[in-house]
């Protein structure tokens, strides 16, 4: 049954959603006091101007509604799906004025890009960017990569009823502690740890390469954030190739897997059970995967004739297959050269590592492990099924936590993700070739964006055309919410608009 | 305070750590091994 | 002190024009985003191309360095010794533009040396100009925008905080 949203749901709605955006304008401070400190003066007044108008914002939404104290799943799912576009405004603000922004709305894909964890970017002169703006792009990864949420319930922001309903809609359905700020907490221990080790192993590596100190410290933390939160951003053009570093990569790759390792999973292994690690159906099918599309891709760039030493195709060939199947998107190739050194096995190798995407409730995007283990299970289980006598019952099981049953209910929302990933890799793909670029290229980038990955093959820069960079905010917007979240706007948008004409009448 | 209540809940964090990225660095061993060993099949 | 490194960094440049220009004479220069489309069969080829040196050098274990260069948007590795990375006094970044070279050397799109990194092995590497400051972005607007801005949001925020102290009353 459809349930006819009303004035007073709209009012909650906007008073948490002003609610959430106070952690964006809270977290600009962040940026700001870089940019004092390193004398960046037009920057920080950037970000002076950015608290500013997101407070404003922030503030006039929650006067909708000033005795809203809790909210619904229905609301919930609303304010989680208008967070992320209209939290990807507010934190485009201080990057308008920015010189690295041609247009407006490259500011928004760039905000968008950084929230999504996607890592696709269409900054201009990148190389020339104030240390304030690189830390800045890099903190929406931490903020989104995290959840707006789970920042804002952590920070105590969203308080009291509404809080889980809020986590859940955010396309985290799994519930780790019973008491979500707990909750929350753990996820910010897990990043803080792993955060701080790696910008410290980044951080080593850098200084021995003669990168004094503080642009050490930067850089690293950058790197590091964008691996484990599996977003993708650098400071630099040419993103991993910049460091002309192998111990930088391989400590990428070690964040990137920590980063798309389920929470849950991160959870019990931290409590102690170890061997769920590798008894997981996520960590096996991702593992699987991993080593099928490695050695898939090492032949058939090998036949294409470029690369040649075995440590080449390590650097090449694995640690692209690692950044696209995390949905960072880390890139040590130069866009043409896709075609050129790894040629078309290599793409294909690339785009279904894309497609397929890290774990469930982790940074990562794309479909994820979980629902694709429970694909292959379900084919297998049918096939058990034919082969087997009719009195028989056949069950298939998997380890995920605690061992389980197959359900049909898992198999069918696996089915669904699936095929809305499928369809919106695939719509993308197609308008991209509408507007002109190849099959290949439209397609790796279509499912670059919708998957949350970041690399490219070219077509995104701040001089594509305008409707392609609407196109790739929407696709990452919808990844990121694994779709839920917004197809329950869409549809309360659908059957809020009879009760809106008839008032008007 | 914060992160008393997480080394309650939590006693083995730094073991469940630890023994994670090993297993990452060794998962990242196999996977290395395979690109190479594959990639040098595949010119033959 | 800032005169004598001038000094000392033109001398170098001239120094090292001297030596390498020969090099130079009847190639064409490219450009990186070109350079960057080169396929795999076009490496070993001798290639020409100017740039800003931009981040910081990175040491490499044998009295080499990888230099970025950037040229219109697009930076690529330069493996140069530290001899000839001498004559670089300033890196590119938000603050400053940094020392332009002429770089000559061989491309190697897929370098065995280096993992198969996209790189160029310098021959010759001369400065063309030297750092400059950065042209500062305007404050103008900004300055004018900032006060407004937060007063407004400030305000907003006391006068939300105000009803919701009140919000028995609604």
């Amino acid at each position: 049954m459809w349930v006819t949203p009303t004035s007073s749901d709209l009012r909650t709605v906007l008073h948490f959603l002003g609610m959430l955006l106070m952690g964006i304008a809270a977290a600009m401070l962040v940026p700001l006091v870089l940019a004092l400190v390193l004398a960046e003066w037009a920057p920080a007044l950037d970000y002076v101007i950015g608290i500013g108008v997101t407070l404003f914002f922030a503030s006039t939404l929650m006067l909708a509604d000033v005795r809203a104290d809790s909210l619904n799943r229905r609301q919930a799912l609303v304010v989680t799906a208008l967070v992320w576009i209209v939290g990807a405004s507010a934190a485009a603000v201080p990057l308008l004025f920015s010189q690295n922004y041609i247009h407006f709305i490259d500011a928004l894909f760039d905000s968008m890009s950084g929230l999504a964890t996607a890592g696709l970017t269409v900054v201009f002169d990148l190389d020339h960017m104030a240390w304030s703006h690189s830390m800045w792009r890099h903190l929406l990864h931490l903020i989104g990569g995290q959840g707006i949420v789970v920042a804002a319930i952590s920070f105590a922001v969203a308080r009291g009823g509404g809080a889980f309903a809020l986590y859940q809609a955010e396309g985290r359905e799994e519930r780790i502690l019973p008491n979500v700020q707990h909750t929350a907490r753990f996820i910010w221990f897990v990043t803080a740890v792993y955060v701080t080790l790696g910008t410290v192993a980044l951080a080593i590596a850098m200084l021995l390469d003669g990168i004094s100190l503080g642009p050490a410290l930067l850089n690293a933390f950058f790197i590091c954030v964008a691996a484990f939160d599996t977003g993708g951003f650098a400071p630099h053009s040419q993103s991993l190739l910049y460091y002309h570093s192998w111990f930088v990569e391989a400590v990428s790759m070690v964040l990137m897997l920590a980063g798309t390792m389920n929470f849950a999973l991160q959870a019990d292994v931290w409590r102690g059970d170890v061997k769920e690690m590798i008894t997981n159906i996520e960590t096996r099918t991702l593992a699987i995967n991993m080593l099928i599309l490695t050695a898939f891709a090492s032949v058939g760039i090998a036949l294409f004739g470029v690369l040649d030493t075995g440590g080449e195709f390590v650097r090449k060939v694995m640690f692209h297959i690692v950044s696209a199947h995390t949905g960072t998107g880390h890139q040590t190739i130069y866009a043409p050269q896709w075609s050129l050194t790894l040629g078309s096995a290599g793409i294909a190798a690339v785009i279904l590592a894309m497609g397929a995407g890290g774990a469930v409730s982790s940074t990562a995007g794309g479909i994820k492990a979980l629902r694709i283990g429970a694909i292959v299970k379900a084919i297998s289980l049918s096939i058990r099924k034919a082969l087997s006598p009719d009195s028989a019952v056949v069950k298939s099981r998997y380890h995920h936590i605690t061992d389980k049953t197959l359900t049909d209910q898992l198999i069918s929302s696996s089915m669904t993700v699936f095929i809305l990933y499928m369809v919106t890799y695939i719509t993308g793909a197609l308008v991209g070739m509408a507007y002109g670029y190849s099959a290949g290229d439209a397609l790796f980038e279509s499912t670059s964006a919708a998957g949350g990955v970041g690399l490219t093959i070219g077509i995104t820069s701040p001089f594509m055309p305008t409707g392609m960079k609407w196109l790739y905010i929407i696709q990452m917007w919808a990844g990121r919410l694994e779709f839920l979240a917004l197809m329950a706007l869409v549809a309360v948008v659908i059957i809020s608009i009879p009760r809106v004409v008839r008032k008007k009448r | 305070m914060k992160n008393r209540s997480i080394d309650k809940q939590f006693p083995h964090w730094a073991k469940g750590l630890t023994a994670q990225i090993a297993l990452f660095v060794s998962f990242l061993l196999v996977l290395s091994l395979t690109a190479a060993v594959f990639g040098l099949l595949g010119q033959r | 002190m800032r005169v004598r490194s001038v000094i000392a960094s033109l001398t170098v440049a001239v120094v090292l024009a001297a030596v390498v220009q020969p090099a130079f004479a009847a190639e064409n220069l490219v450009r990186l985003n070109d350079l960057i489309a080169y396929p795999a069969s076009r490496s070993g080829e001798t290639v020409v191309f100017e740039g800003e040196a931009i981040g910081q050098a990175l040491r490499q274990p044998d009295g080499h360095v990888f230099v970025n260069v950037l040229d219109d948007g697009t930076a690529v590795g330069v493996y140069m010794t530290d001899q000839q990375s001498s004559g670089i006094i300033g890196y590119g970044g938000y603050k400053q533009i940094g020392t332009i070279v002429r770089v000559s050397g061989e491309l190697n799109v897929a370098c065995a040396q280096h993992g198969g990194d996209f790189d160029v092995h310098a021959a010759g590497v001369s400065v063309i100009e030297q750092p400059t400051a950065r042209e500062t972005e305007p404050l103008g607007l900004r300055l004018m925008l900032a006060p407004i801005a937060l007063a407004l949001g400030i305000g907003q925020f006391f006068l939300y905080r105000r009803l919701r102290s009140h919000r028995h009353l609604f």
